[in-house]
């Protein structure tokens, strides 16, 4: 039951009645004007939906929501459809200039504050899946924080590391990077092996990878690394080595 | 002081309402009686555009996990559609094992503790939209949907261990309005469990609908 005297009822009340003709206003300040002889308004967000109605040259259109690089338009004769990016970018502003929608390039990616995100590979034949948080210091250089789950057959394993990332050529399409980083990995055997133990080890890891933009904000990333677990105790005279590789994507904002 | 504080806000809201109309209202003439001409100079600006391209998707259903019965799921799920193709989504999901036939059977010791039982498993998937389309409630009503097909993998806890999991299906999208979907989904999750002494590959199948916030 909403009760209409209710403290909350009137703070819900005001932040329609302050957004909503916010919200209002600013759309309106989307007009454009149609420039070449027509555009085409689809039914739906994607190319595969038909063309129900056109809006003709001269005629103005509000932008009222986009979905990926699809946008839904409502003309002047109240008709409403979804225009594509590369349509849309043929009408005009109000100033009567050709639209420019900033289109996030490779430069944006370059000039990026943070990356998230997931890859998935192999570590030591486990599958392993992880995420990541990217923080860019230069163009060329980011620090970075991984957790990471791997699952093998008869042990499971979870790390966390951080790393130094430098990405000596930024503005190359497949960009490659090289890393530096140090962690910490536990090693759990599972449950039905006969006296399990868990053991826990630091570690130092190198690695490369490639990075590739793809589009909007929105990369790929392959990358291999080599671990070197500091577990040498007085029984055992060398260090673990382990390998790793994986795939992945992230967005950049 | 509770209605001291209605009254408060109430005024602000009323404050509020008047200054957006007073924009957009016409501008008086000045006393001088000369009257400028009012030339709306509005800019397109892209950043004002409400971009929808994330959704929060809260899921319910029901799993079957191999030898321990058919168990009712819950979980949230985060998309983001890349293009009208292409989606990703990370996966929260938790479920329950029942109690196996051999344990019904036979009235021993269960094979797991309660704590055991607990299944909880995360994943993550690329979805593609195979068949978009449109469903027409009535000759007014239209929804688009999509026929999507998703794969992935992902770590289920259950029985003591994680286990790697790969996971695939098919569902389907109804866009009830701007703000939200129906989603209904059928999949099927594969992992290992030795849990009766060999390791054998379990299918475990799952099926679901959602209700998503579109933002």
């Amino acid at each position: 039951m909403i009760n209409i005297f209710s403290t909350k009822f009137f703070l819900l009340v005001l932040i329609l009645g302050v957004l909503l003709p916010a919200a209002v206003r600013a759309s309106e300040n989307q007009q454009l004007i149609v420039a070449e002889p027509f555009i085409d308004l689809h039914s739906g967000p994607g190319s595969a939906y038909p063309v129900l109605q056109v809006l003709e040259r001269g005629e103005t259109l509000l932008v009222l929501r986009q979905v990926t690089n699809w946008y839904f338009v409502r003309g002047q004769r109240e008709v409403e459809g979804w225009v594509n990016r590369d349509q849309l970018q043929l009408t005009l502003n109000p100033q009567g200039q050709r639209l420019q929608l900033s289109q996030l390039q490779q430069d944006d990616f370059i000039q990026r504050g943070w990356e998230l995100g997931v890859t998935t590979g192999e570590l030591e034949q486990a599958p392993v899946m992880s995420i990541y948080l990217n923080r860019a210091l230069t163009a060329n250089m980011s620090v970075e924080a991984t957790l990471a789950q791997a699952i093998g057959s008869v042990s499971s394993s979870r790390l966390a590391k951080g790393n130094l990332i430098m990405q000596p050529f930024a503005e190359w399409n497949y960009s490659p990077f090289f890393t530096l980083g140090f962690g910490n990995m536990r090693v759990q055997p599972k449950v039905t092996l006969v006296n399990p133990i868990d053991r826990d080890s630091d570690f130092g890891q190198v690695g490369l990878g490639i990075r590739k933009f793809i589009n909007r904000n929105f990369v790929l990333r392959a990358e291999i690394n080599q671990y070197v677990l500091f577990s040498a105790t007085n029984e055992r005279d060398d260090n673990e080595e382990i390998e790793e590789w994986k795939l992945g994507f992230a967005v950049f904002f | 002081m509770e209605t001291g504080l209605r009254r408060f806000l109430l005024i602000l809201l009323i404050c509020g309402q008047g200054t957006v109309w007073a924009q957009q209202g016409p501008v008086a003439a000045p006393e001088g009686g000369l009257v400028e001409p009012v030339v709306e100079r509005s800019e397109f600006d892209e950043s004002l555009i409400d971009s929808d391209d994330f959704e929060l998707i809260a899921v319910f259903g029901y799993i079957s996990i191999e030898d321990f019965g058919v168990n009712s799921l819950t979980g949230l799920s985060l998309a983001y559609h890349v293009n009208p193709h292409v989606f990703v989504r990370a996966t929260g999901l938790r479920s329950e094992g029942d109690r196996t036939s051999f344990e019904t059977l036979t009235g021993g010791a269960p094979l797991l503790t309660a704590q055991e039982r607990e299944f909880e498993y995360y994943r993550l998937d690329l979805g593609y939209n195979l068949l978009p389309g449109e469903a027409f409630l009535d000759a007014a009503t239209t929804f688009n949907t999509a026929l999507y097909v998703s794969a992935g993998m992902g770590t289920t806890s259950f029985a003591g261990d994680d286990r790697s999991t790969i996971s695939y299906g098919i569902g389907y999208r109804l866009i009830l309005w701007e703000y939200s979907a129906l989603y209904s989904e059928f999949r099927n999750n594969v992992f290992d469990m030795d849990v009766f002494g060999e390791n054998k590959s379990t299918s475990n199948l799952e099926f679901t609908l959602g209700i998503s916030l579109i933002f």
